[in-house]
């Protein structure tokens, strides 16, 4: 079935039809063209494993590290700590009995000295 | 219906109610066991003065190397000791004249003080005052300058006292920081040297005892207070048993 056309009309689409499909047809070498330059390498993947050091591992080594700085921090402070905290130590470096040893107590001492009650000795 | 059951009145006798009473004011740690630990080193350190009294060395200077050491604890305590654990009659005398405590920690009469026994100005023995607990001191007299007869005036005011009291401790301002605690171990030839654990260190013990081998002075003993528990006691216990 041949649909009709209207007067004038098929010459002018007849002209102006062959410059339309030479531009299509240079447009579809160019892009063929264009995507054939193209060339899959591999083909994407889902990863296996995260990307970088794991956390575990990363724990660990700061761990270490903080291990370490602590025994160094230790070392150090142990050189240069010439306090006397034993009862050997100040008879040693005195040459003197140690008469005793008094722990060392939260609660001001003095305070509590002076609160203190009169005993039964003291008052007769 | 239970019967109504009167119980008969106790008779106490005279030593009952005093050993009673003497329970009750006598003060108990109860349970702290700081305190306890504290007490119980002070009164192993009393027996070690009873013995010297018992020797007939009558006075005992105390101090330390730097303030703050504890010195005016330790005396304190250790008289209370001596006084409660051992029957003694000691005497402290204050001998700090920069930062003299013992009047405003006992509430004590500020008036006689050390100065007025060392000048001259009143006897020894009305410059002694007594504590609430029953402990007698000489309380020390705030002053920046330095007491001109110190040396003097403290020969004789030992010997006023000696024979009112069993013990006498001197407590004693710092070694390295003024010179009135080698000037009173001319005096009192025995001292005993107060160290806080941790704090003091070698070099400081070593300046000390240069300080007084000049004198003739002698430690004839040490306090090591103020020590720090490290290791917790069930560590010890653990250990020990």
């Amino acid at each position: 079935m041949e649909r009709a056309e209207a007067p004038g009309q098929g010459q002018r689409g007849r002209v102006s039809d062959v410059p339309r499909a030479t531009e299509r047809g240079q447009r579809r070498r160019s892009e063929s063209r264009r995507i054939g330059n193209v060339v899959i390498v591999e083909r994407a993947t889902d990863p296996l494993a995260p990307y970088g050091v794991r956390k575990l591992t990363l724990l660990g080594i700061a761990f270490a590290l903080i291990v370490c700085a602590a025994l160094a921090w230790i070392t150090i402070a142990e050189f240069f700590d010439h306090g006397v905290y034993t009862a050997a130590t100040l008879q040693e470096q005195v040459d003197a009995p140690v008469l005793a040893v008094v722990p060392s107590s939260r609660t001001a001492q003095l305070r509590r000295l002076s609160r203190r009650t009169p005993t039964f000795e003291s008052i007769g | 219906m239970m019967p109504h059951v009167t119980t008969p009145p106790v008779e106490l006798s005279l030593e009952a109610v005093i050993d009673r009473d003497t329970t009750i004011a006598r003060p108990r740690p109860l349970g702290r066991r700081a305190w306890f630990e504290t007490d119980e080193s002070y009164r192993k350190a009393a027996l070690f003065v009873s013995k010297m009294v018992a020797e007939g060395r009558r006075s005992l200077l105390f101090c330390s190397a730097r303030r703050r050491e504890g010195t005016t604890t330790a005396v304190l305590s250790l008289a209370h000791q001596l006084q409660d654990g051992y029957g003694l009659r000691p005497l402290v005398i204050e001998l700090n004249r920069r930062k003299p405590a013992m009047a405003k920690l006992f509430k004590l009469d500020p008036t006689p003080t050390l100065s007025d026994a060392l000048d001259g100005v009143r006897p020894a023995s009305e410059c002694v005052q007594t504590t609430a607990s029953g402990l007698s001191v000489i309380a020390g007299a705030p002053g920046r300058a330095a007491h001109p007869r110190l040396a003097s005036g403290l020969k004789r005011v030992l010997a006023e006292v000696e024979y009112s009291f069993d013990v006498v401790l001197i407590d004693a301002p710092p070694i390295l920081k003024h010179a009135d605690a080698i000037i009173a171990g001319t005096i009192v030839s025995r001292l005993i040297l107060v160290v806080e654990a941790g704090r003091t260190n070698h070099e400081v013990l070593e300046r000390v005892k240069r300080e007084l081998s000049p004198e003739d002075i002698r430690i004839a003993g040490t306090l090591l207070v103020k020590q720090k528990r490290f290791i917790p006691r069930w560590i010890d216990w653990w250990f020990a048993r």
